[in-house]
């Protein structure tokens, strides 16, 4: 076929007004549209309209203050239970619980750790006596790429424990986590292992290689940067190891 | 019947009056006192429970406005409660059945929605310590940074039942509003749930709190913790 023949077959086939003339049907089947069911779709759009707005004000919650809710609500008891019939043995059970319960209570002063807050509390029953700005675990995880290929998540413990040893001017003796960490090979003198200073004046030891000790970088407390360890300032740590003994609880959550 | 006859019947029945009725009184007291006393002690009981195991609870004492948590009967952490209201959930105005005893039974397993994120960095060893030098110069964020709170977030427990967390500074007015940063993803949120009330908990309880109190409850609330209400009246 000639260039002409081809030119004269496109112009027949898809004329120079055919996107005018699309345009015009496609306006033109819409107002047909809305002139015969535009009343229809607004009658239908208003009736979902007022179906959503009916759920969902017939879907949410009736509140009523927390002591009205509990006054309307019978109490709980335990069909099961061989319960006292008396007053006198229901009494002595009461007493049996109310002191079961005072034991469970720390006496004296007790350490509470707050990791995701980075906070250290001295509390004394319900009382606070003092609140620290602390450093809790980063949660990195460490993989050693060579030799015994261990990892390591510093995470600090969750759980309760006790102070089982206090020590004045604490040595580091560094794990070999910080020399990966560092890039350093692991020595075999133990002795390169010691590191004066770093953990403060103080550290309060409670087991597993985790302490409660000060640090050279005071800024960064209130951040979670340990390997597991808390740390505290300068000021805050001599609080705490003057208030603690060996045997003081830790709660940390 | 004469006079007499009436007169003695009326003595009878004042007799029975002053004698029999307080002590029918007095049964009705003791069945109120052992009815309390129960009542109390499978409270302690529970709470002995909660004390003598192994996981973490929160404790709401409603008379002190105070939500505690706890671990082994220790507190760890006080949250004062500004307001506090339960909420019954409704499907299309028909109210859902509750459970019996809920407000005094323990709450297990709760879980918090939306999930806290937390992504663990995984360090690779530096092959030089001065490598491991400018490592060290990077500061990590806090913990607000790291763990951003939201304004509202639910703690679900097993049964559909879920404490309704929301922060909330009383300076800014009673209503509770949607914060003006992200208004119409939180309006849109509340239509959301509204129209698509199933997966919602079928009792709620609702407590405010300071924001900062809030968000730090969101951010360190250990996982699968219990809650129960303490109740001391009588």
């Amino acid at each position: 076929m000639k260039a002409a023949e081809v030119l004269l077959e496109f112009e027949r086939r898809f004329p120079r007004d055919l996107v005018g003339r699309l345009r015009r049907s496609w306006q033109g089947t819409l107002l047909r549209l809305i002139g015969t069911t535009g009343p229809r779709i607004i009658l239908a759009a208003a009736a979902c309209v007022m179906t959503f707005a009916l759920l969902a004000a017939g879907s949410t919650y009736t509140y009523l203050p927390l002591s009205t809710a509990l006054a309307g609500a019978p109490p709980a008891t335990d069909p099961g239970a061989s319960a006292p019939s008396s007053i006198s043995q229901l009494r002595r059970e009461h007493q049996r619980l109310r002191s079961a319960l005072r034991r469970t209570v720390p006496r004296g002063v007790y350490l509470v750790v707050d990791r995701s807050n980075n906070r250290v509390y001295l509390r004394q029953s319900d009382r606070v006596r003092l609140e620290a700005v602390a450093s809790a675990g980063s949660g990195h995880v460490l993989h050693e790429e060579s030799g015994r290929r261990r990892t390591w998540v510093f995470d600090t413990p969750q759980g309760s424990f006790r102070v089982l040893s206090k020590i004045s001017d604490p040595v580091w003796k560094k794990p070999d986590w910080a020399f990966v960490e560092e890039g350093k090979p692991i020595p075999t003198d133990p002795r390169q292992r010691i590191e004066y200073g770093t953990l403060g004046e103080y550290a309060l030891y409670f087991g597993d290689g985790f302490m409660i000790h000060g640090t050279l970088y005071e800024r960064l407390l209130g951040r979670p940067v340990t390997h597991g360890c808390i740390r505290l300032g300068r000021d805050d740590l001599r609080q705490v190891y003057r208030a603690t003994a060996v045997g003081t609880p830790i709660y940390i959550f | 019947m004469s006079t007499s006859s009436v007169l003695s019947a009326f003595a009878i029945s004042c007799a029975v009056t002053l004698f029999v009725a307080p002590q029918l009184d007095g049964q009705g007291a003791q069945r109120a006192e052992i009815a309390r006393l129960q009542a109390e002690n499978a409270r302690l009981e529970q709470e002995l429970s909660l004390a003598s195991g192994g996981e973490f609870y929160l404790r709401l004492d409603p008379e002190q406005k105070l939500l505690t948590l706890m671990y082994q009967g220790a507190i760890l952490r006080d949250f004062p409660v500004l307001e506090s209201a339960g909420g019954r959930r409704r499907i299309l105005f028909v109210e859902r059945s509750l459970p019996d005893g809920l407000w005094d039974s323990v709450w297990q397993e709760g879980q918090i929605d939306p999930a806290r994120q937390f992504d663990r960095k995984v360090i690779d060893p530096p092959e030089s310590p001065s490598e491991a030098d400018s490592l060290a110069l990077i500061i990590p964020p806090t913990p607000e940074e790291a763990i951003p709170a939201p304004d509202r977030f639910l703690i679900r427990y097993v049964d559909g039942r879920a404490l309704e967390i929301l922060g909330h500074d009383p300076s800014e007015g009673d209503r509770i509003r949607c914060p003006r940063a992200h208004k119409i993803r939180c309006m849109a949120a509340r239509l959301g749930r509204a129209l698509w009330p199933w997966g919602e908990p079928a009792v709620r309880l609702r407590l405010i709190l300071l924001p900062e109190q809030a968000s730090a409850l969101y951010r360190s609330l250990p996982e699968h913790s219990a809650f129960y209400i303490t109740r001391t009246d009588g």
